[in-house]
């Protein structure tokens, strides 16, 4: 099997961080080629941060925070998705096309949606030409 | 880093409710001293001449300084200025009752009637025998007219509703759109009044006519006509919330009322805010043993806060740098947890961050648009920094 991109996830600690947690206490652990960046909120995130994910060696850059209304500091979310969205069209006008940077809402019970997502994070076209892999059922 | 700072155990409680009375008793039980104040004309069951506490009616809050361990409220009484200070402060300021009746076009009547008014009735004494002029008549009981009635309100109507049922022996209609009895006494409740032959009714935009003193109600279903027609209360935020919350730098929900931290603490009663905690009516809505145990879970909170005697930073805090801070003033704005201020640095004016109010979220760090402040105690790789 290829040796797959480098895909940086950076997550709020109180929920990505929580759900990395639940998934090691399940003996599961992130796939080798994903790196992992906690901040402690979604607030901390800056565009700075995506951008030298991607000058490190990142092809692929994940950000996660919580639903709205589940911040523990009230809109830390919402700082987060304003700063993915300037991010990415920085990186557009960089040549660096918009689905490789990819952002979820993301709550501490939900470590296969993770799994899941960092599976099927890739570019859009190419995802329809491969097969769909069986072992993908993420029990909910 | 751990700078220990020793803080007293002195505690504001903020709110004339009767659950700023159950967090006041609480707070006396565990050796706190309390000042308790109240924008309204008198305080409810106050214990008597408790040596840790001080009442203060009719005494507004109009500046909240510092922060947590060193609180200090100024106050408006009776024209004069009063300051004090506290190492919390709970907010109880309870909710506010009204009738909606406006938008169905209802007036209060001798056949509609709210439902103290009916308990009132219900009470006076009477000769034996009374219970016999409402054997026949129909009591139609008209629950959510404003959506969803208050837990608190839908429990009062429906002792009501028993009583009714038990002391007239008249028939009662309880009409309802989005009734929730989640808790354990309304759910007992609803199950004693089925089994006394009370009739649930669900509508979505009932149809209330009104001939020759019949009432007659319409729901899903059906028309039901009865003889009296009984009218719980609704509840809104107290109209000062808005005004406290602004003088607390705290959130206030969609809803209108004060709005609690994220539920990833799991501990209701928390607010954006160091030091600050909520209780009962006035952040949530429960019935009375509900409400009771919402105003221990805030003694609990403040002790849990307070019991060790210190107060220590957390793990990770922001730190501004103020030869580099332009005094934009965007942390002190951005800040949920209000822990950026303004200060002097040995003649450089420029903001700083309240070590043992901040949680460390980085709202700041990532708004500052000079960059001036980072996270202490935050490990970020290293490609994070390198140019």
């Amino acid at each position: 099997m290829p040796e797959r991109p480098k895909i940086v996830l950076i997550g709020c600690a109180h929920s990505a961080g929580v759900a990395l947690e639940e998934l090691k206490s399940g003996a599961q652990r992130l796939p080798a080629h994903v790196e992992w960046v906690s901040i402690p909120c979604g607030g901390t995130l800056d565009e700075l941060h995506i951008l030298r994910a991607f000058e490190s060696g990142a092809e692929q850059v994940m950000v996660l925070a919580c639903y709205d209304g589940a911040c523990r500091s009230v809109e830390g979310n919402k700082w987060a998705e304003k700063r993915v969205s300037a991010a990415r069209a920085l990186l557009e006008e960089a040549g660096i096309a918009g689905w490789r940077l990819a952002f979820h809402h993301i709550a501490p019970s939900m470590p296969l949606d993770l799994l899941r997502w960092i599976e099927e994070f890739r570019e859009p076209a190419v995802a329809q030409e491969q097969p769909e892999s069986s072992d993908r059922e993420a029990k909910a | 880093m751990s700078q220990r700072i020793n803080v007293d155990k002195r505690v504001m409680v903020l709110g004339g409710a009767p659950e700023a009375g159950l967090v006041t008793q609480e707070l006396l039980k565990l050796g706190y001293f309390v000042h308790w104040i109240t924008p309204d004309e008198a305080l409810p069951n106050v214990p008597e001449d408790h040596p840790r506490l001080t009442c203060y009616e009719n005494c507004a809050l109009i500046r909240l300084d510092g922060h947590v361990g060193g609180f200090i409220g100024r106050f408006r009484r009776n024209g004069t200025e009063l300051s004090l200070h506290a190492s919390a402060l709970v907010v109880a300021t309870g909710n506010e009752r009204y009738y909606p009746i406006e938008r169905y076009g209802l007036a209060l009547s001798s056949n509609v009637l709210t439902v103290p008014q009916v308990r009132k009735q219900l009470e006076a004494p009477r000769s034996t025998g009374a219970a016999l002029p409402h054997r026949n008549r129909r009591a139609l009981l008209l629950l959510d007219l404003n959506g969803e009635t208050a837990k608190e309100i839908s429990a009062e109507a429906m002792r009501l509703a028993i009583d009714l049922r038990a002391q007239w022996h008249c028939e009662v209609y309880v009409f309802y759109q989005n009734l929730k009895v989640d808790t354990y006494n309304l759910e007992r409740l609803t199950r004693t009044m089925r089994e006394k032959g009370i009739v649930f009714c669900r509508y979505s935009d009932p149809q209330i006519t009104f001939s020759d003193e019949r009432i007659s109600v319409s729901y899903i279903e059906g028309t039901v006509s009865g003889e009296l027609l009984i009218l719980p209360e609704a509840v809104r935020p107290r109209t000062d919330t808005q005004e406290l919350a602004k003088v607390l730098r705290v959130r206030v929900g969609e809803d209108g009322f004060f709005q609690d931290i994220n539920i990833h603490e799991y501990r209701p009663g928390l607010s954006a805010r160091k030091g600050i905690f909520f209780a009962g009516r006035c952040h949530m809505d429960g019935d009375w043993a509900d409400i009771q145990t919402d105003a221990l879970q805030a003694a609990a909170n403040v002790d849990a806060l307070l019991g060790p005697g210190f107060l220590e930073p957390e793990p990770i805090i922001a730190h501004v740098d103020s030869t580099k801070c332009v005094r934009c003033y965007t942390c002190v704005r951005t800040c949920p947890h209000a822990a950026v201020e303004m200060a002097d640095y040995d003649e450089v004016i420029a903001a700083r961050v309240v070590d043992l109010a901040c949680r460390g979220c980085g709202a700041c760090v990532a708004n500052c648009p000079v960059r001036a402040i980072e996270l202490i105690g935050q490990a970020m790789p290293a490609w994070v920094q390198s140019p």
